[in-house]
């Protein structure tokens, strides 16, 4: 048996009476009313808003999630009514529930990792999820911020493993390998079109990360979205520039269909500005567009020699090997570059059949962009790093390269112009001998004939200039972001700034004063202080199986092999949960569950236990001045009030059915009539 | 306390009272004491129809102990205004009033006295009754005329009707088939208990409900098939253009305008433009009002064709510069509608307020004083007004009196200015007046000129910071009083839940104590049961005549007494079924659509027939291109006017802030939750954008009530409405609360 509310949402008229005739007998101070059951909504444009409330009290869920991870067990569900209750006794007794301190003023509800992650994915709710086997339900959580699960299990740059705090008992979390975990864990999952609740739609150009991200975002906001590819494949420098023994295509593919399924619309071999240009686009009525065709422009240093037939481009080259085009590569392959492609140019290499690949940078060793771990796998695979070195020119013979000549540096750095200061080692001059070289220096975006005699305004350095802020570049109603504007990064920064432009083109599109209001976390990593238990037992950190190097070098089959189920969940244990409040975490609705400070009264709905001793409904119900609330078994409100709906949220499954049903409001038919001539 | 007490469960006691806190509504209380203290409050949850509380008093627990109550008479040691005050006794403040309004009295007349009490809690004892019969025993005072709500409606309801009872009782809303929300928005202010739920049920049973209004106001998104906006201050041109689409097309009930009405030629001819050369045709109106004239006529048919049809006109149009010709034009279309007096239709008469169902009685028993004053001294030898119309009480008053909203301008200007007396001392209760009369810098100015303010509150209020001596008057839950339900049909007994608080007394027992202290011995011989015992008779002997419920011994148990309701209580009913024995009471027994009493004072700025006349600081006036934008100031949700502004349930559900269009605020570069500054001439406030569609492009709203709070420069950052408007009268009373031009910038601190 469910018990719930019925909600008839066409009477509501967003009093609050429920609200506060709620605190005044709980006897529950002021704080955030809007928890309780009201929370108007407006959408549309003058002079067409639509108001709406939805209720957003404790749904009271079949499965409820904040019961299976509240680590103190004080959340339990009532056999016999199926009332949530919290047991207010075991709720503040549990130390183990918020450790979090900052700099003295007091407990957050933040975690370091969360705030480090630029999409602020809920990782200690995923990871509590995924520690008590609930894998689909964490997968959902990721899913809330994250519209690349399966890519990011792979390829994150994961800067929250490097904040993680369980690294101040022994080593940080595998938050990574968790999270491709509970991906791989779900099999067969379903998505189904997303309802279009606005007018409105949008094109974005470039189908990588940054773009997926702002589709992911507007689309779930109601808007139509396009996106349009100049390349064959879906997925930019993830399906061009990503080697398959790193990521799957199958992944990268499971992701785009998820996404596609959602009604994100992708054209592929559709580039903008040669046929179709943006002004066209605004013409076929795009109301905003975001440009995010990322930086794929390899470049060759300015030194003699370049121009050689084996002298190579690091993007060009892994581009036409992840669309299988054909190759001539030496024997002897050299990579200049110190950077993420460089390592994969040099492992490509490899698995192409190279006898020897190696990298030659300018950074030493410590100062190399690419990750700790690809450096470290690539020299399991027997490539040779060459730190600290400058590249004079590259030596040819009959037109072929045969070798790079090279100065040993004492330092390098860049300044904060991005100007580059070094100091060479006189006499140290030598050639790195190869028969291929390929470039993988940095990359710039191709912005031709995109943006060519538009108003569009481009950087210095190449890039496309925008609002730092908003996203929005010097023609209103056009945003972009990720490579196209940073330069190279990594997917998780460029599904950041498309959660951002995502952001601010909902505020463009209803007309909104774009401003200052995106918000961000208030507080960095370093500043947020633990206070470890002293009762707490170091655990081994779970290493993920990999292929030995034997097998990786000849194919390309993904290299790490992931957790099995035990191994995850014993990785996931680890958490130390040091933010606290998993119930509010894994609440699809965000609903507390939990008195806010110590001493604080019962904030979470119970259907007023006390009043059903009396047979008297809860008070909301007997409180709504329209008579719009009801209560009692969800099958016999069904029955009672008929014409209804059933609430859902989009993150979660219907593992989480919330308890309750709703009259829906609908716009009127006939709806305004000022626009009448 | 015992007597009254209902039922006992869990050592608690529970006490059947009555909440009519000017909120708009008047609704059923069972409030849970125990150990003297009230610790939940609870509404009707009897059978329907229950009169369930809204938030406002839901959140009365936290206002009864709010830790900000004043707790003990004071004295102002501080400069006006400051707010430094010091305890004093109760004695020491009886007798300072006592002194100052003999001495004031003594040397200037009484006439100098100037005693003003509103109705922030519409009782019968506790309210203007007991300083009104003290003053008038202890040689008189300037009492005041006008209601700031809705003189405009009130003066056009007694030009036309000769009354100003025109209203049904609300479950007549079911049996309309179309319902114009003019300016109506009862999701918010209630407008009776159960108003909203009968808008929705009428709505279920498939009336077509419209929104006529600058605001796509909570009403309106909740009922309203269609939503037409229109500029403040231009609704009468939208009415007389419907009229003029009316006439044209001769949809006109043409039998009931030749039965029950007088002058509807004249009207015709205006409208046509026979008069003046201008026909007042839709295109003429949408130029003025910004409402298409394709929806205006179209409007005017759906009207005219349904039947029955209820226009409610909303009182907020009324509170504009000539809102008079607002509320006659509304009414003057009911009647070519043939509306009026039949089930489902209404009089077009204001929306709130003019409810015979005892709406009357606490009226008569504040303003006559149901304690039985002697007659004001002060009025007498002074001629009638002449600047309202007889059935308004023309006759009846003296010219005396001053405007409810003239008490700056009267003080400042005196008799020089041609006021009837020069005026010392002020008397303030239940009100906030200088936070919510007009032009509020003009009241502190005037304030700071006064030789002594006496003022009642129960919190520290703007108006109380000017008080030289400060009176804690207790709440309706300290005290027994005696109320009704307007349109809906009750009266009742608002029951004593705990014992005053700290040193708080009621209206009656400080009245007292001032009497006492000025040497008037038969002031008060009764006690405050004895009174209410009187009160409810009398009002029983008129109303419910041996009624079973509606004895002092029920009501005290029960709170109220429901008037039997087979069917609604139809205002005019009387008149249209039987116009010669129940003719109206006007000169001409018949609905006014011509006032002859009007056409005699020759005032063109009060016209015999409704007409559309351009306000001062309307969208025309050459101000307009420094102050673009027009205020207006409604309701708030979580206050009933300036009450309940300091609950913290209530001030944490929506902030005080200043609603603006988007455009608008585009234009300005100002976001959603951006602090910005609201000025003109008058003054500015700071307060936070609420940047929406829900506005109409051109106009503002900051919604009524929100205390006023300077900072050290004398800047408000509370959001009071009142620095803004102009203290400008319209011509017979209307308050001007929605006539106002200004300009909206984003705010840097500076």
């Amino acid at each position: 048996m469910q018990t719930g509310f019925y909600f008839d949402q066409t009477r509501c008229i967003g009093c609050f009476t429920c609200c506060v005739a709620c605190k005044d007998w709980h006897d529950i101070p002021a704080g955030p009313a809007h928890w309780r059951r009201v929370t108007p909504l407006e959408e549309g444009k003058f002079p067409q808003p639509f108001l709406a409330y939805l209720s957003a009290a404790c749904y009271h869920c079949e499965d409820p999630l904040c019961a299976v991870v509240c680590p103190a067990e004080a959340i339990t569900r009532r056999e016999e009514d199926g009332i949530v209750v919290v047991d207010r006794e075991k709720c503040q007794e549990s130390a183990r529930c918020g450790i979090t301190v900052t700099n003295g003023n007091g407990q957050i509800n933040v975690s370091a990792c969360e705030v480090t992650c630029p999409a602020h994915v809920d990782v200690p709710g995923y990871i509590a999820l995924i520690s008590k086997g609930r894998f689909k339900e964490a997968l959902d959580l990721m899913r809330e911020k994250l519209p690349l699960p399966g890519v990011l299990g792979r390829v994150c740059s994961q800067p929250c493993e490097s904040e993680c705090k369980r690294s101040e008992v022994d080593k940080p979390l595998a938050i990574r390998d968790l999270k491709r975990f509970a991906y791989d864990a779900v099999v067969d999952e379903k998505t189904v079109p997303l309802p279009r609740t606005k007018e409105q739609g949008v094109a974005i150009i470039g189908s990588g990360p940054a773009g997926l991200s702002v589709a992911y975002d507007l689309i779930r906001k109601g808007y139509k979205v396009t996106i349009f590819e100049a390349l064959p494949v879906i997925g930019g420098m993830m399906a061009v520039g990503i080697p398959d023994y790193r990521l799957p295509r199958e992944v990268l593919n499971r992701d785009i269909e998820y996404l596609k399924g959602l009604g994100i619309e992708i054209r592929t071999n559709t580039p903008i500005g040669k046929g179709m240009t943006l002004d066209d686009l605004s013409r076929q009525g795009y109301k905003a567009i975001f440009i995010a065709v990322g930086a794929h422009n390899g470049h060759k240093l300015s030194i003699p020699g370049t121009e050689a037939d084996s002298v190579l481009v690091g993007t060009s080259f892994l581009r036409n090997v992840n669309l299988g085009n054909k190759i001539k590569l030496g024997q002897r392959v050299l990579v200049l570059g110190g950077g993420g492609i460089a390592i994969d140019c040099a492992r490509v290499a490899l698995r192409l059949g190279a006898q020897k690949a190696e990298v030659a940078c300018l950074e030493s060793r410590e100062q190399m962009p690419a990750l700790d771990y690809d450096i470290a796998e690539a020299e399991k695979e027997g490539i040779i790093i060459y730190p600290s070195l400058t590249f004079n020119r590259v030596v040819c013979q009959n037109g072929y390269a045969t070798g790079v000549v090279c100065l040993k540096l004492r330092w390098m750095e860049f300044d904060k112009n991005g100007k580059l200061h070094i100091e060479a080692i006189e006499g140290s001059e030598h050639v790195l001998s190869a028969d291929t070289i390929i470039f993988a220096i940095g990359q710039s975006p191709e912005l031709n004939p995109l943006l060519a005699g538009t108003d569009i305004k481009v950087t210095k350095r190449g890039t496309i200039a925008v609002d730092p802020e908003t996203l929005e570049t010097s023609r209103p109603g056009v945003f972009a972001g990720g490579d196209a504007v940073t330069g190279t990064a990594w997917v998780i920064d460029a599904i950041a700034a498309g959660q951002r432009a995502a952001y601010y083109i909902d505020r463009y599109l209803k007309g909104e004063v774009l401003g200052k209001s995106y918000i961000d976390v208030p507080i960095i990593a370093s500043d947020i202080k633990v206070e470890i238990p002293a009762d707490l037992v170091k655990a081994e950190r779970q290493e993920m199986p990999t292929l030995s190097v034997q097998e990786r070098v000849h194919s390309f089959n993904e290299i790490a092999l992931g957790y099995g189920e035990e191994q995850a969940i014993t990785e996931a244990k680890r958490c130390v949960n040091c933010a606290g409040r998993l119930c509010l975490r894994v609440c699809p609705y965000d609903v507390p569950q939990f008195g806010a400070e110590k001493g604080a009264k019962m904030e979470k709905c119970d259907f007023c236990l006390d009043r059903l001793e009396e047979n008297k409904n809860p008070i909301c119900v007997d409180a709504c001045i329209m008579r719009a609330l009801d209560w009692g078994s969800i099958e016999e409100l069904k029955v009672k009030h008929g014409d209804i709906q059933e609430a859902v949220g989009f993150t979660y499954s219907s593992n989480t059915k919330p308890s309750i049903i709703f009259k829906p409001k609908h716009l009127p038919d006939k709806a305004i009539s000022s626009e009448e001539k | 306390m015992s007597e009254n007490n209902q039922q006992t469960e869990n050592n608690e006691t529970i006490i059947y009272t009555v909440c009519n806190s000017h909120c708009g509504g008047a609704c059923l209380l069972r409030v849970h004491v125990k150990d003297g203290a009230v610790i939940r409050i609870e509404t009707d949850d009897g059978e329907e129809p229950q009169f369930r509380a809204c938030l406002r008093c839901r959140a009365y627990r936290q206002r009864l102990y709010a830790p900000d109550r004043l707790k003990y008479p004071m004295k102002r040691v501080g400069a006006r205004g400051e707010g430094k005050f010091e305890r004093i006794s109760w004695d020491e403040a009886f007798s300072t009033v006592a002194k100052e309004l003999i001495r004031v009295r003594d040397t200037y007349g009484p006439a100098s006295i100037i005693y003003f009490c509103s109705l922030a809690d519409i009782h019968t004892l506790h309210t203007m009754a007991p300083m009104h019969r003290l003053l008038c025993m202890a040689g008189g005072y300037t009492p005041l005329w006008g209601f700031f709500s809705y003189e405009g409606g009130v003066f056009a309801e007694c030009a036309t009707y000769g009354t100003h009872m025109t209203n049904s009782t609300r479950d007549d809303l079911l049996n309309s088939r179309l319902i114009i929300m003019w300016a109506w928005d009862p999701a918010v202010s209630i407008h009776r208990c159960n108003t909203p739920y009968y808008l929705a049920q009428a709505k279920e049973t498939g009336a077509r409900i419209i929104a006529i209004d600058p605001r796509y106001t909570d009403s309106a998104a909740t009922f309203a098939d269609e939503w037409v906006p229109i500029y403040p201050c231009t609704d009468a041109a939208m009415l007389i253009a419907m009229a003029y689409v009316i006439i044209t097309e001769n949809l006109q009930d043409q039998a009931f305008l030749d039965k029950y009405t007088v002058g509807f030629e004249k009207f015709r001819d205006y409208v046509l433009g026979i008069d003046d050369g201008i026909p007042k045709t839709p295109a003429w109106a949408e130029a003025i009002t910004g409402a298409k004239a394709a929806t205006i006529e179209r409007l005017a048919r759906e009207y005219a064709t349904t039947k029955p049809a209820a226009l409610i006109t909303g009182i907020a149009p009324g509170r504009t510069a000539y809102g008079e010709q607002y509320h006659r034009a509304a009414i003057t279309l009911s009647a070519m509608t043939g509306n009026i007096g039949i089930s489902g239709g209404s009089s077009g008469g204001r929306s709130w307020g003019g409810e015979y169902w005892g709406g009357e009685m606490p009226f008569l028993a504040r303003t006559k004083g149901r304690m039985g004053a002697p007659r004001n001294p002060v009025e007498e030898g002074w001629p009638a007004r002449r600047d309202t119309v007889k059935a308004r009480g023309s006759k009846a008053n003296s010219s005396v009196k001053i405007n409810v909203g003239q008490i700056a301008d009267a003080v400042l200007k005196g008799k020089a200015g041609g006021y009837p007396a020069d005026y010392k001392l002020l008397y303030l209760a239940n009100t906030n007046y200088v936070n919510q009369v007009l032009n509020t810098n003009k009241a502190i100015e005037a304030f700071k000129a006064l030789e002594f303010i006496a003022v009642q509150e129960q919190f520290m209020t703007l108006t109380a910071k000017y008080a030289d001596i400060l009176l804690p008057v207790n709440t309706y839950f300290e005290r027994n009083d005696f109320t009704s339900g307007g349109a809906t049909p009750w009266y009742g007994m608002v029951n004593k839940s705990v014992e005053p608080l700290y040193e708080s007394k009621s209206h009656l027992e400080i009245a007292s104590g001032i009497a006492k202290a000025m040497g008037i011995d038969d002031y008060n011989d009764k006690t405050e049961e004895e009174w209410l015992k009187g009160i409810v008779e009398g009002f029983r002997e008129v109303f419910a005549k041996d009624r079973e419920g509606s004895d002092y011994e029920t009501l005290k148990k029960k709170a109220l007494y429901r008037f039997p309701t087979d069917e609604p209580y139809v205002a005019f009913k009387e008149q249209i079924e039987d116009l010669e024995n129940h003719p109206f009471p006007t000169p001409s027994g018949k609905i006014e659509i011509y006032s002859q009493e009007l056409a005699d004072w020759d005032n063109p700025q009060l016209p015999p027939i409704p007409k559309y006349i351009e306000v001062w600081e309307g969208r025309n006036d050459p101000l307009a291109k420094k102050y673009p934008l027009q205020l207006v100031t409604t309701h708030a949700r979580r206050r009933a006017h300036s009450q309940f502004d300091n609950i913290p349930w209530l001030r944490e559900l929506i902030p005080q802030s200043v609603q603006i269009n988007t455009a608008d605020a585009q234009a300005r570069g100002i976001s959603n939750g951006d602090l910005v500054r609201v000025y003109n001439d008058r003054g500015q406030t700071v307060l936070p954008a609420e940047v929406t569609q829900r506005i109409m492009p051109g106009v503002v709203n900051i919604p009524q009530g929100a205390w006023y709070d300077p900072d050290e420069k004398g800047i408000d950052h509370g959001g009071c409405a009142n620095v803004l408007t102009k203290d400008a009268k319209s011509p017979a009373g209307a308050f001007c609360t929605n006539t106002t031009l200004l300009q909206v910038e984003k705010w840097v601190e500076k």
